[in-house]
């Protein structure tokens, strides 16, 4: 099992070659391409042995006894109670009122097993006191391991991260060719790598946290990479500084989950919060004293939407493109953005007592997922539209979380990593491929693609459907599912439900019909390509390899070589397949089995919603599933008559409805907003505090000038002359000597009552031969 | 006044006792013991010390710490001679001294006139008030 | 009592040559006087080590000293242009900076008097142990050219009680040796080498 270790080792190792050897020792492309891509495989094929072990670790039943017999213990100490329940004599312990007819049927219950691998001991922290919550008042021992925990979720998480992480990094080595810093590339995709296996196996909140950093850290290197471009470096800085804010909560989450439950490891934390009552709905519950879990969950919430990019932390990604595109495509498409989801689904029995952060993910996540999509559908630039996609569909995964179901949210993740690792990849290479210099993102200089290059517009086309939610691509089962629960939420009343499945329901075809016009505009229609900077006189853009000559004119678009199809194809192919792993039972009345429900099962808390057992196959699941089915077909027909069909309407459309378009090509103004009132009050306030520091400043200055005029004496003696210094070195000697010597001068020649001393000539004349 | 005739009589009868102080100068010429070893190395270094104090020369100043060094040399040499005349144990010890002074001098010796000839090549000048960077 | 009769006559002369060749060290305006008044001064002390039976003292001395390091001296004058040194040769604190060390001086050597006149232990007389070694008359039979006893003993010592300071001096020097090399390149060398 002590491979679970490996898993982030190999990256990291990768990381430490190319990043400090690569260079040094000359190593070829082809070589830092190969090591990076080695210490990925090598992570998957770790990966896959360790889940495969574990999987046979989990239904031991000697585990799943020691494993109910902690959680017992932990429970009772947050309760405040002795022990009762004991394995072996299996006596019912006393369970809060809540708990208690649940744990009588759950004699069957399988409790999640994780399996903890201790490397060593990180934070010792000695004993502290409790101070909020249920426990307040009992001490615990603060001590933080660094420790990697395995256990159904994370994975599942490593399984698909380092796979989907190969074929990008497969892929890299295509799109990366000829650039100056290749291994530098490389390092940084590893060292993030490793960061995300250290977030995602993490046993405990400072061990994701250190991924959390850590991932933030690459994702800031990677959207900077080029360096030259003044932009990147801006969208680096913006990505990390948005990010802090969420850190922020997730830190001040950190403290409270300690201060509650008198630990950070995730198996103790939720094992006890399952012991805990639900908390009450409503702003009652914003306090530490009412709402403990509450608070925590809304902090944690506001990391989780810092680093999935959802309102109002969400404008970092669409800027995070200026990377290179495979890192938009690992980063802040597949696996990054998603931790935020992964820590939601991680702490689901804290969220589960607290409705009102539901609420809160809920209404952001379906918020989020609608902004995203509307400012979706006029975006030019290729990667931006992909990102807007990105928020959207994160904003789903986060509605199917805030309703309560966890499973569809992870399953989202895992079908989105696939399909939108894949659209990512498909848009690097039409950019590598679609114009001279290998730059060009804008939309309007595509167009008919599909004659260059087949096997991106084929297998780009995989995705299409899958993110369209076409039956039975793989986004169907997913997203379909997350509207199907939102429907039947059991945390809401059923009107909420059907708020947010409306309006999860519009932004599906909302998001049919950006992506078809994105694809549309690249891949069919007039050849616009010849029409792009790249051929005009004396274009200024600088894309640092230096030919500022217009481009010939018998340019044609060319299909990526096999290193960057192949992933392409490989990624297609699980849009297609992925979503089998997932369907929903609902529709198949369980004759198909859910295998990641049933995977999942154990790490989701289901004290409080119980799931219901699945009655034969539901109908009215299969209406809604078509309805959307329809919807997204209609919109996807909607988008191909107005940009292939009827290209010149769209500029009409825009000029009619100006207002509606500004807005979302303006990004809901949300920039000018955060510039104006959050920016500008920063300034006003930081004003009337530079008064403060003023008035401070002046009595410091005070001091400091008068020690300043003090010194004047002591300064001048600094001559800088070392012959200045010797002298007065010579004159403390000389000092030294006659300060030593005084006492006994005076003895010899001032004697005074004492005995004088021996009289010397005797010892002299008897030294005479 | 007391006091001052005590002082006298104790002055007169250490002078009866004892030889006149002629007789103790040609005393002391003609037997050379140790402390005539020290008084002269004890001039030599003074000496040594004047020259690092006023001269602008630095290669004059590194003379003059050579002046120092072997003063102190002689101050070692003169010890051990005493304490072999005295059967001392370790009597050899002022040699191992001086000759591990000797190395040290050498070794500063190229190392500074090192320094001089690479502060030369910099500055064009060897003058001791004319470098005052030290207080930077 | 360590010098008597004729060695005390010497005593007295090498004193004089030292003391007043170490006077013009310091006091002479050309380097180079400077230098060759420092070889006076050092080789009468090489005779005082003489009298005080050092003799392998004073041969290093005579060796290292005014062999090597007043060579070194004599060499670096050629190399560097000292002329304003050599009109004006003493700083602007001369009168302070010799009035110090004369009392720096004085506080020496009335510590000396002081130890003196406490009586010492300087005028005591050798211990017969080591009268009758010096007094004995050398051996008729002995080979030609024996290293003297106490060189003998002074190489035993420095080989044995410190064999460590002698490795540590040897690396000293070493270090000197390259530390030199690198200061002593101009700047077209550096830029050839580096």
């Amino acid at each position: 099992m002590y491979l679970v270790a490996l898993v982030p080792f190999f990256p990291l190792l990768g990381f430490i070659v190319n990043g400090l050897f690569a260079k040094r020792l000359g190593f070829s492309e082809k070589v830092i391409g190969a090591i990076a891509c080695a210490m990925v495989a090598a992570s998957f094929v770790c990966s896959a042995a360790a889940v495969y072990e574990f999987s046979r670790h989990a239904r031991d039943n000697k585990v799943q006894a020691a494993a109910k017999q902690r959680e017992a213990e932990l429970q009772a100490r947050i309760l405040g109670q002795g022990v009762a329940y004991d394995a072996k004599t299996d006596t019912k312990r006393e369970a809060p009122e809540h708990k208690s007819d649940d744990h009588k049927e759950g004699a069957h219950e399988v409790v999640a097993t994780p399996y903890v691998v201790t490397l060593f001991e990180w934070m010792p922290g000695g004993t502290l006191r409790l101070t909020l919550g249920a426990s307040a008042g009992q001490t615990a021992e603060f001590s933080v391991k660094w420790a990697y925990q395995l256990d159904q979720l994370s994975g599942l998480y490593i399984l698909f991260v380092t796979f989907v992480a190969f074929f990008i990094h497969l892929f890299a080595i295509g799109y990366m060719h000829g650039d100056p810093s290749f291994h530098r590339f490389f390092a940084y995709l590893n060292l993030f790598m490793f960061m995300m296996l250290n977030l995602v196996l993490g046993a405990n909140f400072l061990m994701t946290f250190v991924g959390w950093e850590g991932v933030g850290l690459a994702s800031y290197l990677l959207i900077g990479y080029y360096l030259k471009k003044p932009e990147a470096g801006t969208a680096a800085k913006k990505a990390f500084v948005m990010n802090r804010v969420g850190d922020f909560g997730l830190m001040l989450a950190m403290m409270a989950t300690f201060a509650v439950f008198g630990t950070l490891d995730y198996a103790d934390v939720m094992a006890m919060a399952k012991a805990l009552p639900q908390e009450p709905f409503g702003l009652a519950a914003l306090s530490f004293t009412t709402g403990t879990l509450t608070v925590i969950a809304l902090l944690i919430f506001l990391g989780a939407a810092g680093k999935s990019a959802q309102i109002p932390l969400y404008t970092w990604l669409p800027d995070a493109m200026a990377g290179p595109t495979p890192v938009s495509a690992l980063i802040h498409a597949a696996t990054m953005v998603t931790a935020g989801v992964y820590l939601v689904a991680r702490c689901n029995p804290l969220f589960q007592r607290a409705p009102t952060a539901m609420l809160t993910v809920a209404v952001i996540g379906i918020a989020t997922a609608f902004v995203a999509a509307t400012i979706g559908i006029t975006q030019t630039d290729i990667k931006k539209a992909l990102a807007y996609s990105t928020v959207s569909q994160l904003g789903y995964m986060f509605v199917g979380c805030g309703v309560g179901a966890f499973v569809a949210g992870v399953f989202h993740v895992v079908t989105h990593a696939f399909f939108k690792a894949q659209l990512f990849l498909g848009s690097g290479s039409v950019i590598h491929g679609g114009s001279p210099s290998g730059h060009q993102q804008e939309m309007t200089y595509y167009g008919n693609f599909r004659k260059y290059m087949p096997i991106t517009f084929a297998t780009m086309m995989l995705s299409l459907f899958a993110i369209c939610g076409i039956i039975p691509f793989a986004g169907f089962f997913s997203k379909d599912e997350i509207l199907a629960k939102t429907l039947h939420t059991p945390v809401f009343s059923h009107e909420v439900g059907l708020a947010l499945y409306a309006l999860g329901f519009l932004t599906a075809g909302v998001t049919a019909f950006y992506m078809t016009r994105l694809m549309c505009l690249t891949f069919f229609g007039k050849e616009r390509f010849l029409e792009g900077p790249d051929f005009q006189e004396g274009h200024s853009e600088d894309h640092g390899d230096g030919h500022h000559a217009p481009a010939s004119k018998d340019f044609h678009p060319h299909e990526s070589p096999l290193v960057m199809t192949l992933p392409l194809m490989v990624l297609g192919a699980f849009a297609v397949v992925a979503g089998f792993a997932g369907v929903s039972e609902e529709l198949t009345g369980g004759a198909f089995p859910n295998y990641v429900h049933h995977w999942l099962a154990p790490v989701m808390d289901a004290t409080l919603y119980p799931e219901k057992p699945v009655a034969g196959v539901n109908w009215t699941e299969w209406l809604l599933a078509g309805a959307s089915v329809v919807w997204a077909l209609v919109m996807m027909g909607l988008a191909y008559f107005l940009y292939v069909i009827r290209p010149e309407l769209p500029e009409k459309l825009a000029q009619t409805l100006r207002p509606l378009y500004t807005l979302s090509y303006r990004k809901w103004f949300w920039d000018e907003f955060i510039d104006v009132y959050l920016v500008g009050a920063f300034k006003k306030l930081s004003l009337g505090a530079w008064g403060v520091d003023f008035v401070v400043d002046s009595i410091v200055n005070l001091f400091a000038w008068l020690a300043r005029a003090s010194s004047v004496i002591f300064r001048t003696v600094q001559t800088g002359l070392m012959q200045n210094y010797a002298l007065v070195m010579a004159l403390g000697i000389f000092l030294f000597i006659a300060g030593m010597g005084y006492p006994l001068f005076k003895e010899l020649f001032m004697p005074t009552d004492r005995p004088s001393p021996p009289p010397t000539p005797q010892t002299s004349r008897a030294a005479q031969p | 006044m007391m006091t001052f005739l005590a002082l006298a009589a104790s002055w007169a009868a250490r002078q009866a006792s004892e030889p006149s102080l002629m007789e103790r100068y040609v005393q002391g010429l003609k037997e050379v013991d140790a402390s005539k070893f020290l008084v002269l190395s004890a001039i030599i270094f003074s000496l040594g010390m004047g020259g690092v104090l006023i001269r602008r020369n630095i290669i004059v100043i590194f003379m003059s710490v050579e002046l120092m060094l072997s003063a102190a040399n002689l101050n070692f040499i003169a010890f051990a001679r005493y304490w072999q005349t005295q059967g001392g144990l370790y009597a050899y010890n002022g040699h191992v001294m001086t000759i591990f002074v000797i190395v040290v001098a050498a070794a500063e010796a190229a190392l500074g006139l090192g320094l001089l000839l690479a502060l030369y090549r910099n500055r064009e000048t060897i003058a001791a008030d004319e470098i005052n960077l030290l207080k930077w | 009592m360590l010098l008597v009769g004729w060695e005390a006559v010497f005593f007295w002369m090498l004193t004089l040559v030292a003391l007043f060749a170490a006077v013009f060290t310091v006091s002479a305006r050309n380097p180079v006087h400077c230098a060759l008044f420092l070889i006076s001064t050092l080789i009468a002390k090489g005779a005082l080590f003489l009298l005080l039976r050092a003799e392998f003292v004073a041969g290093a001395q005579i060796l290292v000293y005014v062999g090597g390091i007043l060579v070194l001296f004599l060499f670096v004058l050629m190399l560097v242009n000292t002329r304003s040194e050599v009109e004006n040769p003493f700083n602007r604190q001369d009168k302070v900076g010799a009035f110090i060390a004369a009392l720096v001086g004085l506080a020496i050597l009335g510590a000396v008097t002081y130890t003196q006149q406490r009586g010492g232990f300087f005028k005591t007389k050798p211990s017969a142990d080591r009268m009758a070694i010096e007094n004995a008359k050398p051996d008729p039979n002995a080979p030609a050219g024996v290293i003297s006893a106490d060189t003998e003993t002074l190489g035993v010592t420095l080989y044995t009680r410190a064999v460590l300071p002698f490795e540590i001096a040897s690396v000293l020097l070493l270090m000197a040796i390259v530390g030199s090399v690198l200061l002593a390149r101009d700047r077209r060398q550096e830029e050839t080498y580096d």
